[in-house]
């Protein structure tokens, strides 16, 4: 067991180390993109002004992302906000901006169409705000020196009383993010001095940035304060407040010079890379609670899926061939179906209109998904107990259920268990996929330490390292259970 | 009030003829088939070649094969996936699709292996034993005797993890692959209307997921001695 991280690793070290392909191309505007591979961030407004160019290779991927790939060589150039760009030292990391003003973006509040209250409310204070000058000095602190800021803003104590607003937010580093356990950051700082101002209460919800809009629109949310740039289409699904940012966005592609710098020698690149990825803002916090989160969903989405699996058993093996077609007919259609598109279903559309928590959504759709699989399990092997059995039990004068759960199940669950362990570890490992529904899971808080730190290495390397051993140890704890089972025969 | 009839009519005509949407939903089906179709084949490939190791005499190829298999099956798929794209292949010249193609091919080559592996312990020694006795190379005995055998036990097995293939490239959105579910996800952020977009796709998959379980059970059923001559 020890082999694989190591294996892993020197594996991961001899790709990552040939890493080449520089290029001296600048391009001094998007029109020179033509022909080369861009990345962007997913449905932003980026994305849609350049996709109408069919010449460019877009690379849609999460906002974290963009620098991940463009260091990493799988992208040529990416698009960002130029404050994202300056604030997070990318220069350092062998970055340089091509071309800046692309797109004035302005950055609104988004709250529901119906919602003019609120979006009243916001205009009104946005317009003291502006009018005392305390944005343009709000604005200059937090590009200047988010860190800084966010401890200061950090003594202001926030506003507890009153209606809560729950706002829709993606991390990005520095409009919001996680320091000291504690989420912060430009539009954060923005918004508890609304939240002040106006009596509220502040709670956020972390969403991935595509799924922004439908959480809103579903309810599951109250307003976006993620930076998002008033476009003519989102404004026929939402309601803009009037903008509090204008940024713009910039272009930026590898340093070929920045990348000729000194090599660190190896033990001072994993110092380097452990102190970034777990220590820095105590990410490593962030790791724990998601593997809380992933541990809690397989955990219940296993007792839930047996659960279900055996009432679904039960039902099929009834003797209405009615419900047993139905049922069969129900398991055959939910395992048709990718576990992704069923996570999807329950989350956007059976579970869409009420504040159903994205954890809970997700251990139903598994427990749903894995249920459907549990019951042809369970029935085969139910079926694979003899006649015979049940008649000798009836024969020693058993009750029907006695000579279940005393003759037939210890047989059937032995016959089972191989085929069990496997979907069991399977069911832990298909967990990983939660964060496109909003749920913080393991995977999920690799990636947003990833958009912290843009080290794509690390990150990916140590969860994995998590789920080897997580599917390793539950592996075992089925063995030892199988062991049990087998040796009272 | 919307009538049944009026509503899937207004779905239809929102999320999949407006701005050509229809068009994004049967590229987003095609990729969906490219990437399953060029995974499955290499798959099996490499599940044969990795059985061979498995199963070969040699310790260190076997315990080699051994432990890249338990790798790939203790690991997510997406982890994989993400690794692949960020880590492993970054820098190389694979697009995108193919880095997706090599990626599922890895993974389900070490399930497909191991699915090859029982059908082949399947056969009975006494199998092998009448080979020998009737004088056959061990080539030949495998060839002849042992191959057609272990192929036809483990078609069903083969079958549940060729569609457990089919649906997992459902994650390949996560890096920009524009499938099937990305282009449901693309319309369903478009439109803002979940409900369509979605069951649609749901029901695309489990038309594929049942066509290609159909399409194998007929093989099997072809295959089968007993009703080979009927």
């Amino acid at each position: 067991m020890r082999v694989f991280p190591t294996l892993f690793l020197t594996l991961s070290v001899l790709a990552a180390s040939c890493s080449g392909a520089r290029t001296d191309f600048v391009p001094q505007g998007p029109e020179d993109l033509a022909g080369h591979s861009v990345a962007v961030a997913a449905n932003s407004s980026i994305d849609l002004a350049l996709s109408k160019n069919e010449d460019i290779e877009l690379l849609r991927i999460g906002i974290g992302e963009l620098a991940v790939a463009v260091r990493s060589g799988r992208a040529e150039f990416a698009m960002m906000q130029e404050i994202q760009f300056d604030a997070n030292h990318l220069r350092d990391m062998g970055l340089r901006k091509c071309f800046t003003g692309f797109m004035k973006g302005n950055a609104a509040v988004a709250v529901r169409q119906d919602d003019t209250l609120l979006c009243a409310r916001f205009n009104a204070f946005l317009r003291e705000f502006i009018a005392s000058g305390e944005r343009d000095q709000w604005m200059h602190d937090w590009s200047s020196n988010p860190d800084s800021m966010a401890v200061a803003r950090s003594r202001i104590p926030v506003n507890t009383e009153g209606e809560t607003i729950v706002n829709g937010i993606t991390l990005t580093y520095p409009f919001l993010f996680m320091k000291d356990d504690r989420l912060t950051g430009l539009e954060v700082d923005l918004m508890e001095r609304f939240c002040r101002w106006g009596g509220y209460r502040a709670d956020y919800r972390i969403v991935d940035f595509p799924a922004l809009i439908p959480a809103l629109n579903t309810g599951k949310v109250d307003a976006l304060v993620s930076h998002i740039q008033v476009t003519p289409e989102r404004a026929k699904q939402v309601l803009f407040s009037d903008p509090y940012f204008e940024g713009s966005i910039c272009c930026f592609g590898r340093d070929p010079e920045a990348a000729a710098s000194p090599r660190k020698g190896l033990v001072q690149a994993v110092k380097d890379s452990v102190y970034a990825n777990l220590i820095m803002e105590q990410h490593w916090k962030l790791l724990l609670q998601g593997l809380l989160v992933t541990l809690e969903i397989s955990l219940f989405s296993i007792l839930l899926s047996i659960l279900l699996g055996a009432g679904f058993c039960f039902l099929r093996m009834r003797r209405s061939p009615a419900l047993s077609r139905a049922v069969k007919l129900f398991a055959e259609t939910v395992q048709g179906i990718p576990v992704l598109v069923v996570l999807m279903i329950m989350c956007y559309v059976i579970f869409a209109k009420s504040h159903v928590s994205g954890t809970l959504v997700a251990i139903f759709s598994f427990a749903l998904f894995y249920g459907a699989r549990f019951c042809e399990l369970f029935r085969s092997g139910m079926l694979s107990v003899g006649r015979g059995q049940w008649e000798a039990g009836s024969a020693l004068g058993l009750s029907k259920f006695q000579t279940f759960r005393l003759v037939a199940l210890p047989q059937a669950f032995r016959r089972i268990i191989p085929v069990f362990k496997g979907e069991i570890v399977a069911l832990i490992k298909s967990t990983s996929i939660v964060g496109y529904v909003a749920v913080m899971d393991l995977t999920c808080a690799s990636n947003v330490i990833r958009a912290r730190t843009f080290d794509a290495f690390f990150p990916l390397i140590l969860v994995s390292v998590i789920y080897i051993l997580l599917s390793r140890l539950s592996a075992r704890a089925l063995n030892a259970l199988e062991r049990k089972v087998n040796s009272k025969k | 009030m919307y009538l049944f009839g009026d509503r899937i009519r207004a779905g239809i005509e929102a999320n999949l003829l407006r701005e050509d949407r229809w068009r994004v939903m049967l590229d987003g089906l095609g990729m969906t088939l490219e990437v399953s179709l060029l995974a499955l084949l290499f798959a099996t490939l490499w599940g044969a070649a990795l059985c061979a190791m498995r199963m070969s005499r040699r310790r260190a190829l076997n315990r080699l094969a051994g432990v890249y298999i338990e790798l790939m099956r203790s690991l997510p798929l997406l982890i994989l996936l993400l690794v692949s794209f960020y880590v492993i292949f970054a820098a190389s010249p694979l697009s995108k699709v193919q880095i997706a193609v090599v990626c599922f091919s890895l993974y389900f080559g070490a399930y497909f292996s191991e699915v090859f592996r029982t059908g082949i312990e399947g056969v009975d020694k006494g199998q092998r034993e009448a080979g020998a006795a009737l004088g056959m190379s061990r080539r030949q005995m495998f060839g002849r005797i042992v191959l057609p055998q272990a192929l036809l036990r483990c078609l069903p097995l083969y079958k549940t993890q060729a569609v457990a293939l089919i649906k997992s490239t459902s994650i390949v959105g996560y890096v920009s692959v524009m499938d099937l579910t990305k282009a449901g996800d693309f319309v369903r952020a478009r439109t803002f209307d979940a409900f369509f977009p979605l069951l649609l796709v749901a029901l695309i998959y489990l038309l594929l997921s049942w066509l290609f379980g159909t399409g194998l059970d007929w093989v099997e059923r072809k295959l089968t001695p007993k009703h080979r001559n009927v």
